[in-house]
């Protein structure tokens, strides 16, 4: 067993100068770095505008209906005299946990069924990629609308069939990461002294195939934010009296002419998310793998 | 008789995030008509880059040619305009690389990327230039070349495709052919062919050959001339006969006693030079060499050796070039 | 060759059939039957519909039945919220019209990304570079339902150029193409971006300098085809994503197309109507996937259909 311990320490003491030299590099990324910074300044102000706005978010006034932006209401009041800063950053605060719980539920998906299919290899793996290929091809936007009109429009459902959508891409990096990584003699090792496949898998596999992984997951969060305001522009996600950044844009774009700050606001800050948050995973990527630069 | 190709003191430098490593170093070289020079040295001695620079595919950046001049009939290669400079090249001056399977466009079919040189040099009528092709492929040994021009590099063989590279290098009958490692990615039997078929071509159309390897065997094959090259610069230069009789620089010394021999009676160790090939970040001072060298002396860590010439053609850059021998 | 397209014709049958088992057992064990929500008929006019429907008949004869008539006959049946209308009609009207959408939007995408995306690998670095991808990024990060609206309100509302609602003729094409096209274009310059630059970095393109042809001839003969394949590939996703982008456009536009009449079908829970659409849209992707592939190895003649 020591000798596996050795092994595992060279690894990781590679690691983390691999870590370390990422980061100095991310550092350097100008664009990434302010990006980062704006991700984390939405993801407080989603969680402290609801609270701390004087206006809560469905209270109704019907003495300010369609205001214009103003010093009181700074992105205006909707149709319904709500204000809209409050219900953007509502919006957002849900807008990011179905992003987040999405990515997670298809992070856990597609690292399992990448994992497992790369490292029993030959026809298993032969035949869960095969899967994997034919499902890529399928407009699963369908298959999550037929899912949210069949089950009803349930929150849970929504985080649900938008993650098990989108673990394909996973499954493929993780599947390619392990059967590079399985060939490497400290796998050998490890298995020559016996260890269990299991604990080869949770133990050695995955930390080694971490840095693709981070970057893909990074890269998730907003395309599952984008499917949810999708879902949500249509009809078909979150309902009233919630509000996401999508169905707050759905209801702006029916009173475009009138009120345009009521798409503006939300279209906005979704644009700037989403901006921030490829342009974060680009940077990770670049970072983390500096070949994939030039 | 005029020399073919004169370079005098030529410089590339490349930036690397570790700092600016002169991988060409002060190079200076003529290379007379119908001549051979083999030019041998460990990867990162700035041979493939020295001809790299003469024909200007270095990448910029990071590559820079500094400075330096190599008057080829006159021209010099690295101050000539773009536009001259591509009408030279694949037409005066031709290229083998290492690896024909990455050097050969993988999306086209060996056709297409014969024609269009000599629709491009020799302004060919499509017609003809298959014609001359396919002559071209049965020349360098290419069976049924009527048939395999319209494949794709894959179907061809590593030795083949390696054919199909100097057929290419060939259509236009350059002046100077360089060949960067031609044999390097392949099989040992198919390496003997390739060269066998280099010195043949090379007589029969009597072009200058500048060959690149890290095998002073082939070099013995091949060439007629020898340039070693440590970290840069020319370690040695002289004939071939004279190199392998009476070698002067000791890094050229160590390089033969690592080749198996024929002759030897017993089976004599094989001799490795100890120590590992220069980080070009973090040259030695003095003669690079110094730290794997057996007969360094105190000057040997201070200062650059000058040339210390033997007879016309042979020189070595070694303080104690005259004690051995 | 032809045993090669024979038997991705088959996959591709295999596919659909899947799909059809898939969907249709997916809202047949849906929670509540399709009247649950509403006031439910009188018995009598519930017998007759679920005569109508076969919703008398056991699960796996409807299926069977379903199945036949769909992958046989290519009938979907009628609708379930308009009986008097079979799901076929639907198809009919609304799909040549997505279809045109889809067509425009693709041309835009591929036109307008494939030249940024060629300008940023050959001036890398430059400021053309940085601002095409800049652009890409702004693109794929701006979801349709923020740009069209947009867009009807400068082009439409503002500058009176371009008419924000309908389908009746070229001018009200524009603006619904762009907004579709738009994302897939920043996507596409991304991807001409990185597959150029993959190929400059390749041996095969020194040997072509080394060669002495011109600049142009290295660019277009030699870098173009391979840079562009990636291209290629993501063509088969993309045109299963403009189909759902398709709905939101349609949505936006007020395009009489199918994907409204599929988002319709799903807030209405016309259950047929939904079925129905998803396997019609999913074989259309199938196919199209298929046509890709069979492009690729065409392209590249290094993949061998085996």
């Amino acid at each position: 067993m020591s000798s596996i311990a050795a092994v595992s320490d060279i690894q990781l003491e590679k690691k983390s100068s691999l870590w370390l030299d990422a980061w100095c590099r991310l550092k350097k990324n100008k664009m990434a770095m302010v990006s980062s910074f704006l991700v984390v300044a939405f993801f407080l102000l989603a969680i402290a505008v609801p609270i701390l706005s004087p206006f809560p978010i469905d209270e109704v006034h019907y003495d300010s209906i369609g205001m214009a932006p103003n010093t009181l209401h700074w992105f205006g009041t909707d149709i319904l005299g709500r204000d809209m800063l409050a219900r953007t950053f509502y919006g957002l605060r849900i807008s990011l946990a179905v992003g987040l719980t999405a990515t997670l539920v298809s992070f856990a998906i597609g690292v399992v069924y990448g994992a497992v299919a790369g490292f029993y290899g030959g026809k298993v793996d032969a035949l869960m990629m095969r899967f994997v290929d034919v499902v890529y091809g399928l407009p699963y936007m369908f298959f999550v609308i037929i899912v949210m009109s069949v089950f009803g429009n349930n929150i849970l459902i929504l985080f649900m069939a938008i993650g098990a959508v989108s673990w394909l891409t996973m499954a493929r990096i993780v599947r390619g990461q392990v059967l590079s990584i399985s060939q490497k003699e400290f796998v050998e090792a490890a298995r020559s002294c016996g260890v269990r496949n299991r604990t080869i898998i949770f133990r050695h596999l995955i930390p080694n195939a971490l840095g693709p992984i981070i970057v893909y997951t990074t890269l998730m969060v907003p395309r599952t934010i984008l499917v949810e305001a999708f879902l949500s522009f249509l009809g078909l996600g979150i309902q009233p009296p919630q509000a996401s950044l999508g169905s707050l844009a759905s209801d702006g774009a029916s009173a475009m002419d009138l009120y345009p700050w009521l798409i503006l606001f939300p279209g906005v800050v979704l644009a700037i998310l989403l901006f921030a948050l490829n342009y974060f995973g680009d940077g990770l990527r670049d970072a983390l793998d500096p070949r994939m630069k030039k | 008789m005029m020399a073919l190709l004169t370079v005098n003191n030529l410089c590339t430098t490349f930036s690397t995030p570790e700092g600016v490593v002169r991988a060409v170093d002060g190079v200076s070289f003529s290379l007379e008509r119908g001549e051979a020079l083999g030019v041998v040295g460990e990867s990162g001695s700035g041979k493939s880059v020295t001809v790299m620079s003469l024909m200007r595919l270095i990448a910029t950046p990071p590559g820079r040619i500094e400075s330096g001049e190599a008057i080829f009939e006159g021209r010099d290669l690295l101050k000539l305009p773009e536009a001259n400079l591509r009408s030279i090249r694949g037409d005066e001056i031709a290229m083998i690389f290492q690896d024909p399977l990455t050097s050969l466009n993988p999306f086209l079919t060996v056709k297409r990327q014969l024609t269009e040189v000599l629709e491009t040099h020799r302004r060919m009528s499509p017609k003809k230039a298959l014609t001359e092709s396919i002559h071209m492929l049965e020349l360098v040994g290419i069976p049924s070349p009527a048939k395999r021009i319209n494949d794709y590099p894959h179907e061809f063989s590593g030795g083949m495709r390696q054919r199909v590279m100097i057929a290419m290098a060939l259509l236009c009958r350059p002046k100077l052919l360089i060949a960067d490692e031609p044999t390097t990615a392949l099989d040992v039997t198919i390496q003997a062919q390739i060269l066998e078929l280099i010195a043949d071509l090379r007589h029969e159309f009597g072009t200058t050959v500048i060959l690149i390897t890290h095998n002073l065997g082939i070099v013995a094959e091949v060439c007629d001339h020898v340039a070693v090259m440590y970290a840069g610069k020319i370690a040695e230069y002289g004939k071939m006969g004279e190199i392998f009789v009476r070698p002067r620089h000791p890094y050229t010394q160590g390089l033969l006693r690592s080749l198996p021999r024929l002759d030897e009676k017993r089976a004599a160790r094989l001799e490795s030079i100890v120590g590992q090939p220069p980080d070009l970040t973090l040259l030695p001072t003095g003669c690079a060499f110094h730290p794997r060298c057996e007969v360094k002396s105190e000057h040997c860590l201070r200062e650059f050796p000058s040339a210390v010439r033997f007879g016309d053609h042979h020189y070595a850059h070694c303080w104690h070039a005259e004690d051995r021998s | 060759m032809f045993r090669y397209l024979l038997r991705r014709l088959l996959g591709a049958f295999f596919v659909v059939v899947g799909i059809t088992t898939f969907s249709f057992f997916m809202i047949r064990i849906a929670p509540g039957g399709p009247f649950d929500s509403e006031k439910m008929p009188p018995p009598e006019i519930m017998r007759n519909l679920e005569k109508k429907y076969h919703l008398d008949e056991p699960l796996m004869l409807q299926y069977a039945r379903y199945a036949k008539d769909v992958l046989v006959h290519f009938d979907f049946g009628p609708s379930f919220r308009y009986p008097e209308r079979s799901v076929n009609e639907f198809i009919d009207l609304g799909f040549p019209v997505t279809l045109r959408l889809a067509i425009y939007s693709m041309i835009i995408a591929v036109l307008i990304g494939i030249s940024s995306g060629l300008i940023a690998a050959l001036y890398q670095n430059s400021r053309w570079d940085y601002s095409a991808m800049a652009f890409a990024m702004l693109g794929v990060s701006i979801p349709d339902f923020v740009l069209g609206p947009l867009f009807q309100l400068i082009f439409g509302l503002k500058l009176h150029w371009l008419p924000i609602a309908g389908w009746d003729g070229a001018n009200f094409y524009v603006l619904p193409s762009l907004t579709l096209g738009s994302m897939y274009a920043a996507s596409i310059a991304r991807l001409t971006r990185g597959g150029m630059l993959e190929i400059t970095r390749q041996d095969f393109i020194r040997t072509a300098r080394a060669k002495g042809l011109s600049e142009r001839v290295v660019i277009l003969r030699h870098m173009l085809k391979g840079g562009l394949l990636p291209v290629v590939t993501y063509l088969g996703p993309a045109a299963a994503f403009m189909m759902g982008g398709s709905m939101v456009v349609e949505k936006i536009f007020d395009v009489p197309g199918l994907g409204r009449h599929f988002v319709n079908s799903a807030l209405n829970r016309d259950y047929t109507m939904t079925l129905g659409l998803t396997i019609f849209f999913s074989a259309i992707i199938v196919l199209f996937n298929l046509i890709v592939d069979i492009a690729y190895t065409f392209l590249d003649p290094r993949v061998k259909y085996e």
